[in-house]
């Protein structure tokens, strides 16, 4: 029997490398799609589609190895999937607890545009620059920096935060 | 409330983003290979061959199913302490390096027995979220099988920076202490260290099922401890030999608790024949400044190392010293706010 013969055999160096090259990647990787892709779709959606990008990750790893740039391309993968479910609340945060931000913050946040949001969330929340936001959502550099300055300007507007906030 | 839109933002995204495990990534690859084996996985050749199958047909490329695929299939295990194969304990390790990754907390619990005596102990409470941490710890010295009073401070770590809440020369304060070596002076253990002696060559056995914090686990024993490597930890002695090793695994493979003991043998050397050497510190109560940043530098154990290199041997006998630490993992991957102190006295120069 096939199987039972490539059962059997120990493990070579090269099945331990990519479980761990794979194992490497999901840690390096998964913070800034998590990020991205919250941004975009919210917590529980976002969460989602990260998990949906990484498993086809998991599932297509040897092909993916000739991606020049897997996490903006797993990105997309997520977009994708996670296009099919969308949540009516996409920041919702625990009830009665204080929280160290604005209580209109997730809502204002919310009322961005999905490119809005990836920029002020990516650039301004979490210090990515242009290029590296650029680069993980396909947006041109130009257009993140428009969408980062009219995101901003609207949070504010929606917050009242005054120019002196520009941080 | 933080007071700038940046850190709002940045600080409402970090509370709804949870880490996801390998085992909600597995679980959605559509041929679903398990990412743990399950018990008959493991006791029953026929259906670890299905698994594998299944595996290779739908994953062939991911990591369970490497792993799947290429580990030796398991003896046939009629008795509970049969030794799991390496694929598993790879994946044990796998599982919890990634599930600890980003965040989380843990209890580290460290003692040194010399000769039958305690010679130390101390507890961290450590809580790390990224590159920031926090360690809260106990330091209970003990001078000449004397206990002393207990040592407490908080060494923190926030965007690089580095602050003590210490004695020093202001009192009893929060510290903001610069310099290159500041981050690197606080010591802070990193308990996750301790995974790496996750190696299949332990020959690890089931012991049984037990409860850690309220999860249900499975305790695992090593059982071949020739082999393994020496605790990466500050405060454990080079050229020290495992002695014991258990492992408190949840049903999703990652480590909720780990006991490890060391033991080495040590020259002991009556104190009045030697003089002190310059750069130990015996803290024999209060707080101090350079105990508490590295409470296991100054402590007897070094002591101990010290005068052994300097090479006293007059009425020297041996004596085997034995340390072991115990970490429990908690909030295994959930967010953990770590903000600097409202207000610190910098000091330059204390790391």
């Amino acid at each position: 029997m096939r199987q039972a013969a490539s059962e059997i055999r120990p493990p070579d160096g090269a099945d331990q490398d990519r479980g761990r090259d794979f194992e490497a990647f999901v840690v390096a990787t998964q913070p800034r799609l998590s990020r991205a892709l919250a941004a975009a779709y919210g917590f529980e959606d976002g969460r989602d589609a990260t998990a949906e990008a990484l498993a086809y990750a998991f599932e297509h790893w040897d092909e993916l190895q000739h991606v020049a740039n897997l996490p903006g391309y797993l990105f997309r993968v997520g977009q994708t999937r996670g296009r099919r479910r969308r949540s009516r609340v996409l920041f919702a945060v625990p009830e009665g607890d204080e929280h160290p931000f604005e209580p209109a913050l997730p809502t204002a946040l919310a009322s961005l545009t999905e490119r809005q949001r990836l920029a002020v969330v990516l650039v301004h929340g979490y210090g990515y620059s242009l290029r590296e936001v650029s680069e993980l959502t396909g947006i041109k550099l130009t257009t993140v920096q428009t969408h980062l300055t009219r995101g901003l300007a609207r949070l504010r507007a929606t917050l009242g935060v005054t120019d002196g906030d520009r941080s | 409330m933080a007071t700038d839109l940046k850190s709002q933002i940045h600080t409402l995204m970090e509370t709804g983003i949870h880490p996801i495990s390998v085992q909600d990534i597995a679980s959605r690859c559509r041929a679903k290979p398990a990412p743990f084996p399950s018990r008959k996985v493991v006791t029953s050749r026929r259906v670890i061959t299905g698994a594998v199958a299944l595996a290779a047909t739908g994953c062939a490329a991911g990591l369970v199913a490497t792993q799947l695929a290429a580990a030796p299939s398991p003896p046939p295990a009629r008795h509970a302490s049969a030794a799991l194969t390496a694929a598993y304990v790879r994946r044990l390790a796998a599982a919890s390096r990634v599930a600890l990754a980003q965040s989380g907390q843990a209890v580290l619990t460290t003692t040194v027995t010399q000769g039958g005596q305690l010679q130390q102990s101390s507890t961290d409470h450590l809580t790390f979220s990224g590159a920031n941490w926090n360690d809260s710890f106990t330091y209970i010295p003990t001078v000449n099988g004397r206990t002393l009073p207990p040592e407490t401070a908080i060494n923190r770590v926030v965007d690089g920076q580095a602050y003590d809440y210490i004695v020093a020369a202001d009192g009893l304060a929060w510290y903001h202490v610069t310099g290159p070596d500041a981050v690197a002076s606080l010591n802070i253990p990193d308990p996750r260290a301790l995974l790496t002696e996750l190696e299949p060559a332990a020959g690890f056995v089931r012991v049984g099922a037990a409860v850690v914090n309220g999860v249900q686990v499975e305790h695992l024993r090593a059982t071949e401890l020739a082999g393994l490597a020496a605790i990466p930890l500050p405060g454990i002695q080079a050229g020290g030999q495992v002695t014991a090793l258990d492992v408190w695994v949840d049903s999703a493979g990652v480590v909720q608790q780990l006991s490890v003991s060391v033991s080495r043998q040590v020259t002991v050397v009556a104190l009045r024949s030697l003089s002190s050497p310059k750069h130990v510190h015996i803290t024999a109560g209060g707080l101090s400044q350079a105990a508490l940043k590295r409470p296991r530098a100054t402590s007897p154990a070094q002591k101990q190392a010290a005068l052994n290199a300097a090479g006293a041997s007059a009425g020297a006998q041996t004596e085997t010293q034995t340390s072991t630490i115990t970490v429990t993992f908690l909030d295994i991957g959930q967010p953990q706010v770590i903000t600097a102190p409202g207000s610190a006295i910098t000091v330059s120069g204390l790391g």
